[in-house]
């Protein structure tokens, strides 16, 4: 079964990047598909979007998937696992989610068949200075996690100016694809599709 | 990316509106919402807008997702609300940093009894969080900068 982490900083774009993927995702591969979504406070506003539009979900809310929700992940793994048994897991942490610590903790989920997980980064164009200047240390640790980096929101800046962040991403972590996507307007959700898709 | 100064607030306020309201309306004062809360938060000393954001839904006349980033963008928006609204339940994250949690409750009170004034609605706000995220979040055994 895949797993796939959709991680990234608040309000970079990861609900709207798994709304307008899922879709496509389902219709080019026939996979069965179910979305782990964590947010915070009793009451998910993700999960619960994610849920109008026809997606199936499954909320942790009020608390951290990466430390303090750690067992309730691997529970609910277990549980959509043997009850629903999908082809492919997404998990949308919040956006203070480390993505390092929730491939550990899913590291501990065993069955014969071992997981295959990996961690799309999605960064936010429009603050991508501002982000970096303000929280730097972590959201490079972000960057260093990703096995494919989704560079959202294209469609708010020049073309100088991403050709600049992904050289800047690029010397974070040069071994990943960086996709320039716009989640909103749907460009390039098909080159994430195939990266997502590709073994 | 839990820092020493960042904050969380999730409530959710319910509106009982008496009459229906015009569902444009509903929804430019759900826009305003969000934006005077980043603004005043911006304001008050908050160094960064992590994710405003909050679904309004209905019982049957629709939802409405809007969510802010940025104090001087405007909001986006993604669903509708039809018309005919009566009642409506929005839960509404803030999510930032550089602000005090307590300070950040007390804009989203006055900013929500500010905004939705809408003559005889009646508003009802109730705190969402079991575990307060603010500087003192304990995040177990691994480490995010503090």
């Amino acid at each position: 079964m895949d797993v796939l982490i959709v991680a990234g900083f608040l309000g970079s774009g990861k609900t709207t990047l798994v709304l307008s993927v899922i879709g496509s995702l389902i219709e080019r591969t026939n996979r069965k598909v179910v979305v782990i979504v964590n947010d915070f406070g009793t009451v998910g506003i993700d999960g619960s979007l994610m849920t109008k539009y026809g997606l199936e979900v499954m909320e942790l809310a009020s608390g951290c998937v990466c430390c303090t929700l750690g067992a309730d992940l691997l529970q609910t793994v277990k549980d959509i696992d043997e009850k629903l048994m999908p082809d492919m897991i997404v998990v949308e942490p919040t956006g203070v989610a480390d993505p390092q610590a929730i491939v550990k903790v899913l590291d501990h989920y065993k069955r014969s068949d071992p997981l295959h997980i990996r961690s799309a980064v999605v960064v936010d164009a429009s603050r991508f200075d501002v982000i970096l200047k303000a929280l730097g240390l972590p959201m490079t640790a972000q960057v260093k996690a990703a096995d494919m980096i989704m560079l959202n929101k294209m469609d708010t800046v020049p073309e100088a100016e991403l050709k600049r962040m992904e050289a800047v991403l690029h010397t974070i972590n040069a071994n990943v694809p960086i996709i320039p996507i716009s989640a909103v307007q749907g460009t390039n959700v098909d080159r994430f599709v195939e990266a997502v898709t590709s073994r | 990316m839990i820092t020493s100064d960042f904050s969380a607030y999730a409530v959710k306020i319910d509106v009982d509106l008496h009459e229906t309201v015009p569902s444009a309306l509903l929804q430019s004062r759900i826009e305003s919402l969000l934006s005077v809360i980043a603004r005043e938060c911006m304001a008050a000393g908050a160094t960064l807008i992590g994710h405003i954001k909050c679904l309004a839904s209905t019982a049957s006349h629709g939802f409405l997702a809007v969510s802010v980033v940025d104090e001087k963008a405007a909001p986006r928006f993604r669903g509708a609300l039809d018309e005919g609204v009566g009642e409506l339940s929005i839960v509404l994250n803030v999510l930032l940093y550089g602000l005090p949690r307590d300070k950040v409750v007390e804009i989203v009170e006055r900013t929500t009894e500010c905004v939705l004034d809408i003559p005889g609605a009646h508003l009802h706000l109730s705190d969402l969080d079991e575990h307060h995220h603010d500087g003192g979040h304990d995040h177990g055994n691994h480490v995010h900068e503090h």
